[in-house]
């Protein structure tokens, strides 16, 4: 009975039932074979101009052992991690900074150290505290006989929550390189000022060899921020001769090469944190900050690789761009709708080209500020006016008293931390 | 006149309520479709993005 009551209603639902899952299945096929194709067009447009992809191909170049400062370098953040609570135990919570004081006594110290909360710090312990803590310097020393540095970052396990744990040990050591260089150039004693001033630059260096990485890239400027800072108060101390002077500027001049650090963050960025992200959405995968993750169908999916391709689409664009031209960042404005991960992952791409656009200057005027330092060694004064090699970058020169400011062009509404200057004080 | 009065007597009120109905149905298809990935949305997985 139940059977003859049901067929009717069965006849009638059935041709409807079909009807709609050919619909489906044949939309979403279209929409998704349409979708992937566009995908695959995008990665192949990639590996067509030799750019790694996905996480795996994330790969350091081999480096030979006697060149390589990456071992020394991790050693010696390893052990600054763990001397960090001696260090602050004894000299208190150590991230000083190098400011410039403008009512100080005006031969000695017109730049000094402060501490976080402004008070002024002497670095002499921190000098004392190092050659205390010989491992340490032995490490560095070692660091700095090493041209290169290969990272041991790998992304392809952890994508975006990759860890960095030398990221903090390589910025206290940098500030203690630094405030140990003040302690020496304050003795008189320029060539440990030089070497330990000198290790900022090849901690920076083995930071920014982390190469895919964003974050290394941003710690690596924010480095020599500091090294810049400090340069300020070791030139105005007047103890370097033309032989320290040509070393400062050999290291800095072998920083590495910012273009290929912007590129190369990008492509990390690209490959090591939306590749693997999105990869781990569309397909399903264990990753270990998430556990589990469930495949995306169906819809989601869609939309998943519509906000994929627009993703690679725009750090492709963004990473094309040469990272000093100026760029246009309607992008971030004129986002689609369904971008919403893209949004989520996308780096301020501006912000970070400012950032290296700075750093660049930095090195600039820091070079031409070594420049000005060798001729005042040989003719005794400072020159009245820019020499004419620096003039042409548009850098703003003015004798002060004995010393001169060095200002680098910059926009007139300028925020005081945009503004890149060099101050020399005697 | 009642709906099931119209579907059965008028051509064009039947294909309107006929498209409606296997447009419901491509929905609830959709829906299914996604279900699975819905632990995508939970905290666990987006809230760590």
């Amino acid at each position: 009975m139940r059977s003859i009551r049901l067929r009717p209603w069965f006849r009638w639902v059935l041709p409807r039932l079909v009807c709609a899952t050919l619909i489906y299945v044949g939309g979403y096929t279209a929409l998704n074979a349409g979708l992937s194709a566009g995908l695959a067009a995008e990665v192949a447009a990639i590996r067509e101009r030799g750019e790694p992809v996905n996480a795996e191909e994330l790969v350091h170049p081999e480096v030979p052992a006697e060149l390589d400062a990456g071992p020394y370098f991790r050693g010696a953040c390893a052990l600054m991690e763990g001397l960090a609570d001696p260090l602050n135990e004894e000299l208190g919570d150590f991230w000083p900074q190098v400011v410039e004081i403008p009512d100080a006594d005006p031969v000695v110290n017109h730049f000094g150290w402060v501490d976080h909360d402004s008070t002024p710090r002497e670095v002499e312990s921190v000098d004392a505290w190092l050659q205390r803590t010989p491992g340490l310097q032995t490490l560095l020393d070692e660091l700095a006989r090493r041209p290169r540095c290969r990272s041991n970052v790998h992304f392809e396990e952890d994508g975006p929550y990759t860890l960095l744990p030398h990221l903090m040990p390589a910025k206290q050591l940098t500030l203690v390189m630094l405030a140990s260089s003040s302690a020496a150039a304050q003795r008189g004693d320029a060539q440990r000022a030089v070497a330990q001033h000198e290790l900022s630059y090849e901690l920076a260096r083995c930071v920014y060899a982390d190469r895919f990485c964003l974050i290394s890239a941003l710690v690596g400027v924010s480095l020599e921020g500091l090294s810049h800072a400090h340069l300020q108060l070791l030139l105005s101390r007047d103890t370097l001769g033309e032989a320290e002077l040509s070393q400062l500027d050999t290291a800095l001049a072998g920083l590495p090469d910012l273009e290929q650090v912007y590129r190369e963050s990008m492509h990390g960025e690209r490959a090591g944190l939306g590749t693997f992200m999105f990869e781990a959405l569309l397909e399903g995968r264990r990753v270990s900050f998430m556990g589990e993750v469930p495949a995306a169908t169906g819809a989601m999916r869609l939309l998943l690789l519509a906000d994929f391709r627009h993703y690679l689409e725009v750090l492709s664009k963004g990473a094309s761009v040469p990272w000093d031209a100026p760029f246009d960042e309607e992008f971030h404005r004129s986002m689609p709708s369904y971008a919403v991960l893209s949004g989520l992952f996308m780096p301020a791409l501006g912000r970070f080209r400012d950032r290296l656009k700075r750093a660049e200057v930095r090195r600039e005027v820091d070079r031409c500020a070594l420049a000005l330092e060798r001729e005042r060694l040989v003719s005794g004064s400072y020159p009245e006016s820019l020499p004419s090699r620096f003039a042409t970058q548009g850098f703003s020169y003015e004798r002060v008293g004995a010393g001169y400011t060095l200002t680098a062009p910059h926009a007139e509404d300028a925020l005081p931390d945009e503004i890149v200057r060099f101050r020399l004080v005697r | 006149m009642s709906l099931q009065r119209l579907y059965r007597t008028s051509r064009p009120a039947r294909w309107v309520f006929d498209a409606l109905i296997v447009g419901a149905m491509v929905g609830a298809l959709a829906a299914f479709h996604v279900l699975p990935s819905l632990g995508i949305l939970s905290d666990d997985v987006l809230g760590r993005l």
